[in-house]
């Protein structure tokens, strides 16, 4: 089963949700994949630093189109095809051949197809950094011990367009995944494309929303987002406080489930604040999510669908 | 030689366009003959984006030598520069006034791009 | 005219409560919600709409499949899995609006001319009257690409109302994160206030944003909000900006009263003077010292 936690807000809880959720699973199923598709500002791997066996990591590449000189006769039907002006052409051959603005291709390969001197090829650019991490996580007393197989992707500073990476790093997971692990992923903010992309051949969404006037509106765009994709989808309540009735009566007007609730504790936030896991440090969060838990092992189970 | 300025209409009374990829209209201006005459910029006045490449390339056809405009951004730079075609910045005076500075070398040149690029 | 974005990296660190105080400065300002996929700055303005504009951004693919003959052609070369085979059109091909990034690739190939690419209107935009003067915000549909060229429309209209009205300053509310809609938020800007706080991850995603600021070469100042959750990371912060030449505009400590004034549509120094609270003067207090930092005085 796939999982993907995402909000609309940004800052309502997503990775602690995930990293918790990731922590709790790994020790009951023994071997799960987390993936943090956050890759403008991924932060899941601060949170197993000290559990890292571990670490590799490779270069991510789109391809852009690269114009060879010496058959380029500027006749500009590549120009002319290009729906991103990320192709021009400044003069005749041989002098001008076609110019390229790399950042400004989506990658769709057209020019290459439309050029009729075979002069366009692809070459590839890169973009950021997928690394996969293997972690091994304990409780306390090592009474049990589960297996996290953790991929994120970096895009790199100044680099505009994040679908592509979150793409790649997803391509990464499922080529690791061939045995139906348990996997969860932590998704951007927001309800653009990159949030979008994320979410995207999921089995089941977790929305985490805070009980405040941008979290109720936030959450309302991201359950239009779901909703889009026709995903199954239910909410967690971070944060959870005296306001709840703000989330409560959205959820119910647009018929989504609260399948948890986790409330407002100053003492979860410091621990949160220094990159640990909070189901490791005495807190109940083991008990918050275990609703999710339970939904989880009926669902892997075929319980539910 | 011939020269490109953005403009926001297409006589020589219009005034400067300041942006360069978003002109409304460049007014092509034949030095020698004093003649000129306008190209309608709408297709990258709306385009998503590479609006400044695509209108470097427009006024590159026309053999121009010179481009006078208000912000140039270092995508549209650097395709002006490929093209050989020196960029000088005025804004707020009209398309005769920027031409008469530019006659008496009034005008300052720019090597690199004035404005950040838009995304 | 000084033009001012309010960024952080992470998100929920508290952008929209500091640029809705922002907004409580004695000089004329317009106001900009950048944030175009989540935009809450109007949650705490009211704004009254004036204008709104549509926004077109990009192309979308559509199949006639009365002219289909399932080649297949089109799903095999598009990049974006964005085409196959529809149960409503009875096996014919269908374009996935969604995935769909209108590259006219599909259209290229397919050998009955059955495929058209549209432009395609992505979200709105507004001018808003409030109470602090015009705010421009906006709505980019749910999945839609192009955030940063709505962001720059966005941006580009709030400066000719400056200019116009003569008005000495615009805050922008931006997006969390540091990719395009970032990117189009803070570049050619006067400064850029990074909103942080005192977590591990949002002094990580703190340091992946000065690289931006840096990249860009845009002068930016920091304030770390909810700095008493661990003050040691506070700390942390502090140095990293001083020693990189950051402007430290000073820590709030975390407070319920920054979510209730937030549920009253009201930032945290209109908040105070209609519950004049002690905790919540104070916070005001240092609030406005801040803004005033900001804004150089």
């Amino acid at each position: 089963m796939k999982i993907a936690i995402a909000s609309g807000k940004g800052g309502t809880g997503k990775t602690t949700v995930a990293t918790n959720l990731a922590y709790l699973l790994s020790m009951e199923y023994k071997e799960i994949v987390l993936v943090d598709l956050d890759v403008e500002e991924p932060n899941c791997h601060l949170f197993y630093f000290y559990w890292i066996q571990h670490k590799s990591g490779e270069h991510a590449h789109v391809l852009v189109p690269k114009i060879n000189q010496s058959l380029c006769t500027s006749c500009g039907q590549c120009v002319q095809f290009c729906n991103y002006n990320a192709l021009c052409i400044i003069g005749r051959a041989p002098e001008f051949s076609a110019m390229v603005f790399h950042e400004l291709c989506h990658s769709c390969g057209g020019c290459t197809l439309i050029c009729p001197n075979q002069a366009i090829s692809e070459v590839k650019r890169p973009i950021g950094n997928i690394v996969s991490e293997d972690i091994v996580v304990a409780d306390g007393a090592v009474v049990s011990a589960g297996a996290i197989k953790l991929f994120y992707g970096l895009l790199n500073v100044g680099e505009a367009k994040s679908p592509p990476l979150i793409a790649l790093v997803k391509q990464h997971a499922d080529q690791y995944n061939t045995r139906s692990l348990l996997e969860i992923s932590d998704c951007p903010p927001g309800t653009s494309c990159a949030a979008m992309k994320s979410i995207e051949n999921s089995d089941i969404v977790f929305l985490v929303t805070e009980p405040t006037a941008f979290g109720r509106n936030d959450l309302a765009l991201a359950i239009d987002m779901v909703n889009c994709l026709s995903i199954p989808m239910k909410i967690i309540i971070n944060k959870s406080d005296e306001n709840d009735d703000l989330i409560e009566e959205l959820a119910a007007q647009r018929g989504v489930e609260i399948i948890a609730k986790i409330p407002h504790d100053i003492e979860m936030s410091k621990i949160y604040s220094s990159g640990r896991i909070l189901a490791d440090n005495n807190t109940k969060m083991d008990s918050y999510l275990s609703p999710i838990l339970s939904f989880i092992r009926k669902s892997e189970r075929g319980d539910v669908r | 030689m011939k020269m490109a300025i953005s403009a926001q209409g297409t006589e020589l009374d219009s005034m400067i366009d300041p942006r360069f990829g978003r002109a409304k209209y460049f007014i092509l201006f034949d030095l020698e003959t004093n003649t000129h005459k306008s190209v309608e910029n709408i297709q990258n006045l709306n385009a998503t984006q590479g609006a400044g490449i695509q209108s470097a390339s427009l006024i590159a056809k026309e053999e121009v030598e010179a481009v006078i405009t208000g912000h140039c951004g270092p995508k549209a730079f650097v395709v002006l520069n490929k093209a050989k075609i020196k960029v000088f910045i005025k804004d707020g005076i009209t398309v005769k006034e920027a031409i008469s500075l530019f006659k008496k070398n009034k005008i300052v040149e720019i090597k690199e791009a004035n404005v950040e690029g838009h995304w | 005219m000084k033009e001012i974005v309010v960024i952080s990296g992470k998100g929920g660190t508290g952008k929209t409560s500091f640029t809705a105080s922002l907004a409580m400065i004695g000089q004329e300002k317009i106001m900009v919600d950048a944030d175009v996929d989540a935009a809450d700055l109007h949650l705490v303005c009211s704004p009254e709409k004036k204008e709104s504009f549509p926004f077109i951004g990009g192309k979308k693919a559509t199949i006639d499949s009365d002219k289909c003959i399932n080649c297949g052609q089109c799903q095999t070369a598009c990049r974006f899995e964005a085409i196959a085979q529809g149960e409503s059109t009875r096996g014919k091909f269908i374009i996935n609006k969604v995935k769909c990034e209108g590259c006219g690739v599909c259209k290229l190939l397919c050998p009955h001319d059955a495929i058209t690419t549209q432009d395609n209107q992505c979200g709105e935009w507004y001018i808003s009257n409030t109470r602090f003067g015009t705010l421009v915000h906006a709505k980019l549909g749910i999945a839609q690409d192009n955030s940063g060229k709505l962001v720059s429309t966005i941006r580009t209209a709030a400066k000719k109302i400056a200019q116009e009205k003569n008005v000495d300053y615009i805050f922008i509310d931006g997006p969390p994160g540091i990719g395009c809609p970032v990117i189009s938020s803070i570049t050619g800007a006067s400064s850029v206030v990074v909103v942080t706080e005192a977590t591990l991850s949002g002094f990580h995603d703190f340091k992946r944003i000065v690289e931006l600021t840096k990249y860009f070469k845009i002068q930016t100042s920091v304030c770390i909000n909810k700095s008493d959750i661990n003050d040691e990371l506070s700390n942390d912060i502090e140095i990293y900006a001083l020693k990189r030449n950051i402007l430290v505009l000073g820590r709030i400590p975390y407070s319920k009263y920054f979510n209730q004034a937030q549920n009253h549509g009201l930032n945290i120094i209109e908040y105070a003077k209609q519950v004049n609270h002690p905790e919540v003067n104070q916070l005001a207090q240092r609030v406005r010292l801040m803004i005033n930092k900001v804004i150089g005085n």
